[in-house]
């Protein structure tokens, strides 16, 4: 029988450190016999995770039959042209963003979002592979799904980190603000409009004032300080 | 109520509505966390589960609202006589209350362990409150020693009559028939302080008991003109109030949660749930609290709330949402899914801390002399830290920290703070029991699945 010397409390007989602090016991008047049982045993009942991989592959499964028989139709019956290849490539790209993130054993971001870009791209190229018009696809969608890659990886490679969130709010709007004059670029190049970079100035200049408010709240402490007071949730 | 519904069933399989306390707990359930408590006796010699295995297969039958699976109806969930004769007896395992599955442990809904000499029954809280799971357990424990010594222990107190069978009153919702008030209480909860902290990992629970003698206790709380469960509850909150104020923060509000059995108002002797929660809070910005404020607002705030008429409202309020022909009339799923995104937005936002007194558990005296003590722990929280559960058997009082947090603190301040009050505390956890890397994996330990 022993007592913990920080908080007063009897300890069980098989207890090496109090429960409650931590502090080691030490009564030399009790010999090591035999251990004493402890209260709880160490085994414990940790249920299975979620079976996830299984559930994905289930699902995989369940969605080839459909693909399957919409390709054999199609290929049984050939008037209506070559429409199950629209189903394959929707169901593909279904795959690769949902069921493919489940089927990995850890969560890769780099590797996942640069298999959702290729393949929303190539999901984007079967139209225009099928309806060939006046180069849209090297045109207009491959610049703007890269630079859209681009600068989602730069944003998940720079939150790896723990940042701030004045910070965060400033590169989102940055990031928003490049985004929009990048793709304003390629659409009136693309399009040969008159007035190029018209709209994207606009949210370019909000999200800049968005940022030089940012930055102020990022240097002046007290004006931070009372905006945490004020907007705490 | 229930024999009525036995008729109606032209001798088909015995079923049994969920009662209306117990209807919210399934949709709660997650892969990682369930509503369940354990009800644990302590005996003076080692537990055989053989016997133990013998006398659960006699006493189920006295309880048919236990030996039962849960079902999915088209509206609700229902419970249907179970398809085994009984759930298997088992050995303990280091972190209580982990979470159930319906289909696990034969489809039973309670989990019978042994260890040493503790026999402990953890009951998903849809079957029962701790008050039925308190008869259960020592009816089970009664048979036991029975069996093993010979014991001559007569029904009485918790321990059931195994030679009689359940009526129709022990298997109703008393709900329904008490729920009779013309005035719905209002609920008006607020968001809550919660004490922040380090998670232990899934399915894993810091477990913490302090025993110590109900008679120096009562005398303690007596002579502060307290209840046992008024003073703990002031304890546990004057705690969390101290805590709140180092923190330096926006102050908010204060509260304890307290279940109350409705027995002792209501004549009802059903095995089913039929208890209430109400919290007790305080607003740490009106000033500051001493402990005999806190003491006092507490006993004041219980004795002015403990009554049939206020306590009948309350029922009647939780009574209307499902007599209303609205609600009925949504299919399962769509209420189970409403449930879980209510209770995950809102679950246990509305209280700092929760105790529940099961109070003095009356077993016979033949029995008593095998029995050293009685622990009830409550359900691991989602939220809170600290959540206790006390019982009481002979002289020994126990209260039981359930506590998800790896920080001990809370337990440490509420034992000392009796200690220091004169009280003889002594403590058995399952801290030490749990591995300092158990958090990096902890399926690298013993990973007992059960299928």
């Amino acid at each position: 029988m022993s007592y913990c010397v920080n908080c007063g409390v009897e300890l069980d007989s098989s207890a090496k450190i109090c429960a409650l602090c931590s502090t080691p016991v030490i009564n030399p008047n009790i010999k090591t016999t035999e251990p004493a049982p402890v209260p709880y045993p160490d085994k414990y009942m940790i249920p299975p995770k979620v079976r996830r991989r299984y559930a994905a592959f289930l699902a995989t499964m369940i969605m080839l039959i459909p693909n399957i028989v919409c390709v054999l139709v199609n290929l049984l019956v050939p008037r209506g042209g070559k429409w199950s290849i629209f189903v394959v490539a929707s169901s593909a790209l279904l795959w690769m963003m949902v069921f493919l993130p489940m089927l990995m054993k850890k969560t890769r971001p780099f590797i996942l979002l640069t298999v959702d870009a290729v393949a929303l791209c190539l999901y984007i190229y079967v139209f225009y592979a099928i309806y060939r018009q006046e180069g849209w696809f090297t045109g207009l969608v491959f610049p703007l799904i890269a630079g859209l890659y681009v600068i989602i990886a730069g944003m998940i490679k720079w939150l790896r980190k723990k940042r701030d969130w004045v910070k965060i709010a400033i590169n989102v709007f940055l990031s928003i603000a490049v985004y929009s004059l990048y793709a304003d670029f390629f659409i009136s190049r693309f399009y040969e409009a008159e007035r190029p970079l018209g709209v994207s100035l606009v949210i370019a200049a909000s999200c800049i004032a968005l940022i030089i408010f940012f930055k102020f709240v990022e240097k002046n402490k007290r004006f931070r300080a009372w905006l945490t007071r004020k907007f705490f949730v | 109520m229930a024999e009525k519904e036995q008729k109606e069933n032209h001798g088909g399989k015995f079923w049994l509505k969920l009662d209306n306390a117990g209807k919210v707990f399934p949709g709660q359930n997650t892969q990682t966390w369930s509503n369940i408590f354990r009800g644990a006796i302590t005996l003076k010699e080692k537990v055989d589960p053989a016997v133990l295995e013998e006398a659960l297969a006699r006493v189920l039958p006295r309880f048919p609202c236990f030996d039962v699976n849960i079902k999915r109806g088209f509206f609700w969930y229902y419970f249907e006589k179970a398809k085994y004769p009984a759930p298997p007896v088992m050995p303990d395992v280091g972190n209580p209350c982990h979470r159930i599955k319906f289909r696990e442990n034969k489809g039973f809904l309670f989990r019978v362990y042994y260890h040493e000499r503790r026999i402990a029954v953890e009951f998903f809280h849809a079957l029962t409150d701790g008050y039925g799971g308190s008869l259960f357990l020592c009816t089970l424990t009664a048979e036991y020693l029975r069996i093993k010594y010979g014991a001559n222990i007569p029904p009485g107190g918790a321990v059931l009559s195994l030679q009689e069978t359940a009526d129709e009153f022990e298997l109703e919702d008393s709900f329904e028939r008490f729920a009779s008030s013309k005035v719905k209480a209002k609920r008006r909860d607020r968001f809550v302080y919660h004490k922040k902290g380090e998670r232990l990992p899934a399915h894993m629970v810091n477990v913490t008991t302090g025993y110590m003698p109900v008679d120096k206790l009562l005398e303690l709380a007596r002579a502060n003109n307290a209840s046992i469960t008024e003073y703990l509850a002031a304890i546990l909150m004057y705690i969390h109030y101290n805590i709140q104020k180092e923190e330096e923060r926006k102050q908010k509000d204060v509260s304890v949660q307290i279940p109350v059995n409705l027995r002792r108002t209501f004549p009802s002797k059903t095995l089913r749930n039929f208890s209430l929660c109400y919290s007790v809070r305080i607003n740490p910005n009106m000033g500051e609290y001493t402990f005999e404020e806190i003491l006092k607002h507490i006993s004041l705030y219980l004795r002015f709330i403990n009554n049939e008429k206020t306590l009948n409202s309350m029922m009647t309020a939780n009574m209307a949402l499902e007599r209303n022909p609205f609600m009925r009339a949504l299919p399962l799923p769509v209420k189970w899914l409403a449930i879980a995104i209510s209770f995950g937005l809102t679950a246990e936002k509305t209280t700092t801390a929760m105790i529940t007194n099961l109070g003095p558990v009356k077993v016979p005296d033949e029995m008593l002399e095998y029995v050293e003590s009685y622990v009830m722990m409550p359900s691991p929280g989602k939220l809170n830290g600290a959540r206790v559960g006390a019982a009481s058997i002979g002289n020994t009082f126990a209260a039981t920290f359930a506590n998800i947090y790896t920080d001990s603190r809370i337990e440490r301040e509420f034992f000392t703070f009796l200690v220091k009050k004169g009280i003889p505390v002594k403590i058995e956890s399952n801290r030490e029991s749990i591995p300092e890397n158990f958090k990096n994996n902890p399926y690298a330990f013993n990973p007992q699945i059960t299928k």
